[in-house]
């Protein structure tokens, strides 16, 4: 019994010495972290306030845009400077066929990660004062996906935009489904979504 | 005051003998080693000698040390090296060293796969929080079986604490699911016809394309169940009393009502799995935390004799 009462220290990672008041404290920190990244809202792993799926706006239909191997092999077309157009798929930029897709289907759609909307939607007036102009509950999307798809593009080739063979525009063919809740009838319907590089973003390129 | 902290000290502090951390190390080391496998298998099937792929929006710490392409082959060397220390952490050799190697692989590999395309994936966040506390804990030095004669190293409560702070975590993550569900989006999520659900079950299932008779090639269980909205809406109700009762497992003694939540938790993670593609499958054994292992091996030698290992 005496043994339970005098506990004696437990190791650190340091090599120091921990009591149970030391571990209590701790347990006091980090619970009391992960409960601020909760009512914050703060989604930057390891810590979370588990907002998975959480998005959902009130409709009769969904867009699906189709995971097509056909398209997603071929890849992105593209158009350089020396007005030269081809074909720039997964293998060449060596990303794996689980990350392309969103690139293919979401990015080049404009359309980004869910963790944008899911730090803005419904932001309570709390969070709003707390997280100032860097979280603007009318703009679910903040990213300028044509320029980071483009920008991303080009250095993974290593291409300066004074180079001729740099990509100046991407177009992504897919297929989009039209879902309707109600009825579940499906309507298809080609797309292609196109970005196109702004010159004047060429003064931003760093080497 | 002194009534709850007691409490708490009765609750964070009790419960575990060092047989039980033991097992769970063992346990858990085992878990993770299979779990890395489908989270990080595609980044080990590109050309490791390939193109750099510059990323299109790093994550926070890889923008923060100025990460911003893939080393393919540093990727490869990740992937060794983390499956190499989840061994020896498993084994409890040098395990905080090896307790740390993993988290380093872990958000390195982490960091390379979602930024890529910039998605945040949660699978590993319930992980590495329980590899904290292991990490703090004296988990590599806790014995995973009693050694006749000879007490053991660890007191209860150095044994206990890691494995309830790990039940508290685990527990609450599926209450703050549904909290964050009803502050982003209200109650429409679950009762605007099918809601969120009813939109999932048609996107996983339509974006693997459709066949000439107009049927979804994959998941075409998850097309039709989306179409049954009363069905939808009882998915709805489940979920949410899962994600809203689950902590209360922290307060229940007898193992059969643990047992009835923790399958309820499983069912749920093997539906996401099968009717909505969720990558997480194998994270519901992690629900065995809830139990202590050493009376499951103590269970499990009552009825299969010297079969159980000592």
């Amino acid at each position: 019994m005496a043994k339970e009462v005098e506990a004696p220290a437990t190791l650190t990672p340091l090599g120091g010495s921990r009591s149970r008041s030391r571990v209590s404290k701790l347990l006091a920190v980090y619970f009391a972290v992960a409960l601020t990244a909760v009512m914050t809202r703060f989604d930057e792993f390891p810590w979370t306030w588990v907002p998975m799926y959480s998005t959902y706006t009130v409709g009769d239909h969904v867009t699906v845009p189709l995971r097509d191997k056909t398209d997603l092999s071929k890849g992105l077309l593209v158009a350089r400077r020396n007005e030269e157009v081809g074909w720039v798929d997964a293998k060449q930029l060596n990303v794996p066929s689980r990350n392309y897709w969103r690139i293919h289907l979401q990015r080049m759609n404009g359309k980004g990660a869910a963790k944008y909307a899911q730090a803005r939607m419904n932001l309570g007036a709390l969070n709003q004062r707390l997280w100032g102009g860097s979280r603007n509950p009318n703009v679910l999307e903040p990213v300028n996906w044509d320029r980071r798809v483009l920008t991303s593009l080009n250095r993974t080739f290593g291409l300066h935009p004074t180079d001729p063979m740099f990509i100046i525009g991407a177009k992504a063919p897919a297929t989009h489904a039209a879902v309707n809740k109600r009825t579940m009838k499906i309507e298809m319907e080609r797309v292609v979504p196109e970005v196109a590089w702004n010159e004047e973003w060429n003064d931003d390129w760093s080497d | 005051m002194r009534g709850l902290s007691q409490r708490l000290g009765g609750f964070f502090y009790t419960g575990y003998s060092e047989e039980s951390l033991g097992l769970f190390r063992v346990y858990f080391g085992c878990l993770v080693f299979l779990y890395h496998i489908p989270q990080f298998a595609t980044l080990f099937a590109i050309d490791p000698f390939g193109a750099s792929f510059h990323y299109t929006d790093p994550i926070w710490y890889f923008e923060l040390l100025g990460i911003d392409r893939t080393i393919p082959w540093l990727s490869l060397l990740a992937g060794l090296l983390l499956f190499a220390s989840t061994l020896s952490m498993t084994l409890g050799k040098w395990t905080r060293t090896s307790i740390i190697v993993v988290l380093i692989c872990i958000f390195y590999l982490k960091g390379v796969r979602d930024s890529a395309a910039g998605d945040v994936h949660h699978r590993y966040v319930v992980l590495v929080q329980i590899l904290f506390f292991l990490l703090l804990s004296r988990c590599g030095e806790a014995a995973t079986g009693r050694i006749p004669g000879k007490s053991g190293g660890l007191l209860e409560w150095e044994a206990s604490w890691p494995i309830r702070a790990a039940q508290v975590y685990v527990a609450f993550f599926y209450l703050f699911a549904l909290v964050a569900k009803i502050r982003v989006s209200g109650w429409d999520w679950f009762f605007d016809g099918g809601g969120r659900l009813q939109e999932q079950l048609i996107v996983r299932s339509v974006r693997w394309g459709l066949s000439d008779e107009g049927e979804p090639l994959r998941n075409a269980l998850s097309f039709h169940l989306a179409g049954i909205q009363w069905l939808v809406f009882l998915m709805c109700l489940f979920v949410t009393a899962l994600e809203l009762l689950f902590p209360l497992i922290l307060f229940v003694k007898r193992n059969l009502i643990k047992l009835c939540f923790v399958a309820c938790a499983f069912l749920f993670h093997v539906a996401n799995y099968v009717l909505l593609d969720v990558n997480f499958l194998l994270y519901g054994l992690v629900l065995l935390v809830f139990f202590d292992l050493a009376q499951i091996r103590g269970w499990l030698r009552e009825r299969l004799g010297s079969r159980v290992p000592g």
